[in-house]
């Protein structure tokens, strides 16, 4: 029940935030506030996709810039930190995309190019199952990894996910399950 | 303790028709179905005993600045360059683009066309040619090929020239 309280309070105040955005005389300071709401979750989002502290500032800058350009066009048919999920999810993927294209990697491969910001990044603090998991995850085909980040460490809803991804929810689940399954291989086999 | 009459039994058997217990809640489409699926991964997860901490770390300060610079970059740099350039730009493009041609003009009226070669800025200079392909052709070849060079009148002094000094193309060839 509070949950949904709070539901209900943040999509009001989103919706006000918006109303603030496409106005001109109020737009600076909207900004400001939906910067400050929002930049942690969707640099932690980020951060989980491509992994380096680096690549996720720069892909964080460049979601809310395309929210300032594009906030006029946002025709609120879905929720704010939806379309904010989206923005980023496609920034990640086409940003891994890119980065499998100059390593001569096929861009439906697994994300495994990233394998070194684990092993050797400065900004890696876990044990060794946590290690393990994130190896593990690279195996994943991205949009899977994506599922199982969204699902495990974020704990959206499907209905959620299934709105940022614009996928069903059955897919979702079985995307899920795979991605688990995949993961309790890795374990047993490394 | 009294036992339940056979009429209280028929009530509540009635009641119970009338109110299919189950009618007055839902559950999500598929629950039932992926309701196995979902606990099973619960449980894989929990036996491989990760957690859901995440092991990134971002440098000291970040938070304290992303705010500030996220919004310098976005709000406070881009637009006012945009307005400016909205406003000012096509008499600045036009000013500029006819400032350029004017001095292009300057310069290229004002340069002098060469109008003589300079007689030491070139050398004669031997040309080795390859004589593989000139044993490929034949006199009449060589013949046309000069035709279309020269003119009528120079083409039949080179064929008399030929003649009366008996040269013969081959030799010509060996030469070259």
């Amino acid at each position: 029940m509070i949950e949904t309280t709070n539901e209900v309070k943040h999509s009001l105040e989103d919706k006000q935030l918006i109303a603030d955005l496409k106005n001109e005389t109020t737009k600076n300071k909207a900004f400001e506030t939906l910067v400050v709401r929002y930049q942690q979750r969707l640099y932690w989002h980020i951060r989980k996709m491509v992994l380096d502290h680096e690549d996720a500032n720069d892909l964080l800058q460049n979601v809310f810039l395309k929210v300032w350009r594009n906030i006029e066009n946002f025709r609120e048919d879905a929720q704010l930190f939806t379309w904010l999920y989206r923005i980023a999810t496609n920034e990640c993927i086409t940003f891994l995309q890119q980065k499998k294209k100059r390593n001569n990697i096929s861009i439906d491969a697994d994300d495994t190019i990233l394998e070194p910001i684990i092993t050797e990044g400065p900004l890696f603090t876990g044990d060794q199952i946590q290690k393990k998991l994130q190896l593990a995850l690279l195996t994943l085909p991205t949009k899977q990894r994506t599922v199982f980040n969204m699902k495990y460490f974020d704990e959206m809803k499907y209905e959620e996910i299934a709105a940022v991804l614009q996928v069903t929810v059955g897919a979702l689940k079985a995307s899920y399950h795979h991605a688990v399954k995949k993961i309790e291989h890795y374990f047993n086999t490394h | 303790m009294t036992r339940p009459s056979p009429q209280d039994s028929d009530f509540e058997q009635q009641l119970s028709k009338q109110l299919n217990s189950t009618a007055a809640f839902g559950v999500p489409e598929g629950y039932f179905e992926n309701l196995t699926q979902e606990i099973e991964n619960q449980i894989i997860l929990e036996k491989l005993q990760v957690t859901k901490q995440l092991p990134y770390q971002v440098p000291s300060g970040y938070w304290e600045q992303a705010r500030l610079r996220t919004i310098k970059k976005i709000v406070t740099r881009q637009s006012p360059i945009v307005v400016m350039l909205q406003a000012k730009s096509t008499w600045y493009i036009s000013m500029a683009a006819a400032a350029c041609f004017a001095l292009l003009m300057y310069f290229n009226i004002n340069t002098p066309l060469p109008t003589s070669i300079n007689a030491t800025s070139h050398q004669e200079v031997d040309i080795t040619v390859e004589n593989t392909y000139l044993f490929a052709i034949n006199e009449e070849d060589l013949i046309d090929l000069l035709a279309t060079s020269l003119n009528s009148d120079t083409t039949n002094q080179i064929e008399e020239a030929l003649l009366n000094e008996n040269i013969s193309t081959n030799e010509i060839e060996y030469e070259l």
